[in-house]
């Protein structure tokens, strides 16, 4: 190949290079940047040793699906499989470090002593837990990460042995994890012992699993094994684990399955602007072949072969295509600068970069667009006709009319594949809007949130937990700018959930797990519910004096009351909550969508602070007022009420809400934002096209003028040739698109597949394109001069 | 007798338009001799170019024998076809057709490029051919740079560079104004009397002067 002729030719027509090396810096860029998010998340193996050995437990039911392990159960399966090596529990806490300054809220992961043996990665500096320290109410150890003791401890050896503050118990640092350590979507600077063994109930579902499975073991012989003890299991224990049963899967798989579908989503739609890209390029190589018959039939005369001269046309896709893919790279790289904050923080954490495998991808991708995209014109104009080629002033072939039909069909191509786009992008923007207007069951704007913990240590009793509750919640009457505050320990679209069962007063509480009605329960203080401004239909929100010394009383929502009692007052009536004494409704409340604005619903109840204290709460603000002056307020009143306690998460609600939707808006955005690229690159298209023919047919617009034709019938003529080519690819498109929309419906909310508004309107959206794209052509057709373009021909 | 380079035995050429054929060519028989210069002549439409086209394989839709440097053409194929051409047959057209992305130099070096031979042997040819046809100072010029007649000196140079023993020229002097028109008859003249086999078709009474021999057709058919 002669890439030096090549360049030259290309350069000597820079605008059909220009165009050809946008289109694909723009589909190589794009596939670039979303295959390395993919190649991060979905393709890298863990970063542990033999990461396919790894699996997780999920532990299953038929009435809530996959849920968190329970200690007792963890304990037996960990014991009885004989497939695995090693196992071990883990949670992901938020833990306060004291005594160290300003307290420091650590995300902290609570590990089993196996932990380290189960990834394969021990401390590079000290030791990783003693069994004896995985004990409950053992003295606390803790391995901390090397960006940890870098940052918080100075990275000096003294630090290990050192005593320090983790929610107000003393804890000794044992171990520092080796730097490239990291728990892929899982954040975690500090791990500490989880004392498995103190939770005997086998009921409390609380944290997660997995195991490394023997050498040559095989998941499928892991899962027969699991199978069984979840049948054993289920046998020995009917009250709780009748309806339940074990699950494994590979680990990479358990942590990535959440995003999976978006990603694929995403890189489909990357894919889709790549082919438009790559069509529009065989597009402008076709008529770049057009003008370069003579030039083909010289060669041939003098020798060359076809092969050669398929070669020597190839070399000039393969100099667009790699520089496209060049600059491609760099698109890319600015593209990742600018997603990587649009992901969520786990994903964030993976780190993206365009290295090896990504630069490889990135090649190939380049090569293929230029081989295949450049073989179809190459391979059409390497067998010209000689004798009308090379006769002087040789036009109007045979051959001309055949690639003038396959540009017509090409940029139908491009028409249909971006009515695919767009129409996918039409429904997930569909699908976001209506998504968008779902009420949450409270009003976010205006409201500030916090998390405040209280130090176990020092917090030992209910009483003292509901004091500094009381005091905190007296001292806000005198906070500047405050229409209400309130506290809950479950704020809503946090990422947290709190279930329990319940029975109304009067119905037995069924042995079996499986057999009891469940509820979301959440613990507040009176000014919650008008923080927030959740709804109150009847009855009254709690008061001071609904205390541990008088009757117990519970809020239920709306919800709790259809199930129950439908048609009558559940006022007065009254229900027992995590098998706990019997509680009087008071109050219903509007329900609530603590789990996301498209999560199913669940019935809510809500216990008072006072009879109900719990250590870990956020606090809630409404104010109309300057949120960091309120803030500070807070923070103040926290320090002056106990110095080690401090406000963490500070977020205004608005923010939980729109990151509760934060995936679903990033796939639309981007989704949206490749259909965007998809129709300026049909649009160039057909544009192409459509100048391509008009320059061609200079001479039959010249005969026309001459035969009187009016300037607006030229324009007209020109606009149906755009419309023809746009409505066979409408046709095509929109029959591609009913299938391939059907791929998306499990992500689209509120909005069918086959949504017959996006349907109609995104085919109009196209024709006007077309329209657009057929403008300046056909301005130009109607400005012909008969003498000039007789003269020309 | 000298063993002819070229034979053709009842060569035709027609085109199909629906049932009816329209022949461009017909029973035409020819022998020409290493060393001839031939013109050929007769009207527009008379098959001329097309004749010309047949003989230095441009076209392959023809019937009848055709033999050239005691090689059947009519039996070969395609890829045959191109071998034989590439090792008898230079090309000088009446629009010159050089390539316009390639400098002088470049152009000359095209034809060698398509025949196996080693980068600085072709750059020695090409510095032989430049040398030869006096044009070294311009061959960094491209052809947009160069008169009509310096262009079509630079498509003679380049159809002799691989050492044809036959050139093909169709009206080649037809875009040149008489004094460059000349010139390049000249040099035909030159080329023949070093060896090498011409056959030109030209509308130039002058022209065909240069030749030893005429083959007028008229209507496809071999008119004397």
């Amino acid at each position: 190949m002669n890439f030096r002729i090549a360049i030259r030719s290309l350069r000597k027509r820079p605008s059909l290079a220009l165009i050809a090396i946008a289109a694909l810096t723009l589909g190589i860029g794009m596939n670039t940047a979303i295959f390395s998010v993919i190649e991060a998340v979905l393709l890298r193996s863990l970063p542990y040793p033999h990461p396919e050995q790894l699996i997780r437990v999920n532990e299953f039911t038929r009435s809530f699906g996959q849920v968190s392990t329970s200690d007792p159960n963890f304990e037996d399966w960990s014991h009885q499989a004989q497939s695995i090596s090693s196992a071990s529990e883990f949670r992901p806490v938020d833990y306060t470090l004291s005594g160290e300054g300003d307290p420091v809220r650590l995300r902290a992961l609570e590990v089993s002593a196996a932990f380290f043996t189960t990834t394969g990665v021990s401390p590079a500096i000290g030791r990783g837990f003693r069994p004896e320290e995985d004990q409950p109410n053992a003295g606390g150890a803790a391995v901390i990460t090397d960006a940890l003791w870098r940052e918080q401890f100075g990275g000096t050896t003294a630090a290990i042995g050192r005593t320090v503050d983790l929610n107000g118990k003393p804890y000794t640092i044992v171990g520092v994890m080796p730097p490239m350590f990291t728990i892929p979507t899982l954040p975690c600077e500090i791990l500490v012992p989880a004392g498995l063994t103190a939770d005997r109930d086998r009921g409390n579902h609380r944290g997660e699993s997995f195991a490394r499975l023997k050498p040559g073991v095989t998941l499928e012989q892991a899962k027969a094994e699991f199978n069984a003890i979840s049948q054993r299991l289920a046998r020995a224990y009917p009250a709780t684990n009748s309806d339940w049963s074990l699950q494994v899967e590979p680990l990479h798989d358990s942590m990535v399955s959440n995003v999976r579908p978006a990603l694929l989503i995403v890189l489909a739609a990357a894919g889709l602007v790549l082919l438009i890209a790559c069509v529009n390029v065989a597009n402008l190589l076709l008529v770049r072949a057009s003008e370069r018959r003579r030039e083909i039939a010289v060669r041939a005369s003098l020798g060359a072969s076809r092969a050669q001269i398929v070669m020597q046309l190839l070399a000039e896709a393969m100099v667009l295509s790699l520089t496209g893919g060049a600059l491609g790279v760099a698109f890319a790289y600015w593209i990742l600068g600018r997603l990587v904050f649009l992901l969520p923080t786990g994903i964030q954490a993976l780190g993206f970069s365009i290295d090896t495998p990504v630069l490889l991808f990135s090649l190939t991708v380049s090569v293929l667009t230029g081989l295949i995209f450049g073989l179809i014109p190459a391979l059409g104009s390497s067998r010209p006709n000689l004798t009308v080629s090379l006769k002087e002033g040789g036009r109007g072939s045979t051959s001309g009319e055949a690639r003038a039909r396959l540009r017509s069909v090409l940029a139908s191509a491009e028409i249909g594949l971006a009515l695919v786009l767009t129409i996918g992008a039409g429904l997930l923007l569909k699908s976001f809007a209506v998504l968008e207007r779902v009420n949450p069951g409270f009003q976010s704007p205006g409201v500030i949130t916090m998390r405040i913990s209280l130090p176990g240590a020092r917090y030992t009793d209910n009483a003292a937990v509901s004091r500094f509750w009381d005091r905190l919640l007296q001292q806000s009457r005198q906070w500047n700018g405050v229409i209400a505050a309130g506290l809950t320990t479950f704020l809503p679209l946090t990422d947290t959930d709190s279930q329990t069962s319940y029975r109304a007063e009067g119905e037995p509480l069924p042995k079996r797990l499986a057999d009891r009605k469940w509820v979301d329960i959440a613990v507040a203080s009176p000014g919650y519910f008008a923080a927030m401004e959740i709804p109150l239909y009847q009855g009254r929100t709690f008061e001071e004096t609904d205390d541990a010394t008088h009757p117990p009383v519970v809020i239920v929502d709306e919800s709790l009351v259809r199930k129950n009692w439908p048609g009558q007052n559940p006022i007065g009536k009254r229900i027992a909550v995590s098998s706990g004494k019997l509680r009087t409704i008071v109050g219903v409340a509007g329900h609530v969508k603590p789990y996301g604005l498209d999560a199913a619903e669940h019935a809510q109840v809500y216990l008072p602070y006072r009879q109900a204290p719990r250590p870990d709460v956020s606090l809630c603000i409404r104010t109309p007022a300057n949120w960091a002056a309120v803030v500070d307020q807070v923070r103040q009143t926290v320090r002056s009420l106990d110095s080690s306690v401090g406000i963490f998460d500070v977020k205004p609600m608005r923010q939980w809400v729109s990151n509760s939707t934060a995936r679903r808006r990033l796939t639309t955005l981007l989704v949206g934002l490749f259909a965007a690229t998809a129709l300026l690159l049909s649009a160039l298209g057909v544009y192409g096209v459509i100048r391509y023919s008009v320059a061609q047919r200079t001479h039959e617009m010249g005969i026309r003028v001459a035969l009187g034709a009016k300037p607006a019938a030229l324009k007209s003529m020109v606009v149906r040739q755009s419309l023809r080519i746009c409505a066979m690819g409408i046709a095509g498109g929109l029959l591609a698109a009913m299938g391939v929309t059907r791929m998306l419906a499990s992500v689209l909310f509120g909005v069918g597949a086959l949504d017959p508004v996006t349907f109609v309107l995104t085919p109009i959206l196209l024709c006007a394109v077309a329209i657009l794209a057929a403008y300046l052509p056909a301005r130009r057709a109607a400005s012909v001069d008969p003498m000039v373009a007789l003269r020309y021909e | 007798m000298p063993t002819p380079l070229i034979q053709l035995n009842n060569v035709e050429r027609f085109y199909q338009t629906g049932p009816t054929r329209t022949y461009v060519l017909r029973r035409i028989n020819a022998e020409i001799n290493e060393g001839d210069f031939i013109t050929i002549m007769g009207p527009s439409g008379s098959g001329k170019s097309t004749l010309l086209n047949i003989v230095g394989m441009l076209d392959s839709g023809w019937s009848g024998e055709y033999v050239l440097a005691e090689n059947p053409v009519h039996k070969l194929n395609p890829k045959q076809r191109i071998e034989l051409n590439k090792r008898y047959i230079g090309f000088v057209f009446q629009s010159y057709h050089l390539l316009d992305d390639l400098t002088v130099a470049e152009n000359l070096d095209v034809p060698l490029s398509y025949r196996n031979i080693k980068k600085s042997e072709r750059a020695s040819l090409v510095a032989d051919s430049l040398d030869r046809f006096h044009i070294v100072g311009k061959k960094d010029l491209y052809p947009s740079q160069l008169s009509g007649g310096q262009q079509q000196l630079v498509a003679i140079a380049r159809a002799v560079i691989a050492n044809p023993k036959l050139i093909l020229a169709d009206e080649p002097t037809g875009n040149l104004h008489s004094a460059q028109g000349e010139e390049i008859m000249q040099l035909f003249k030159k080329l023949n009397e070093q060896g090498t086999t011409i056959i030109q078709v030209t509308h130039s009474e002058k022209n065909a002067e240069y030749g030893h021999r005429t083959i007028n057709l008229a209507d496809g058919w071999i008119a004397s």
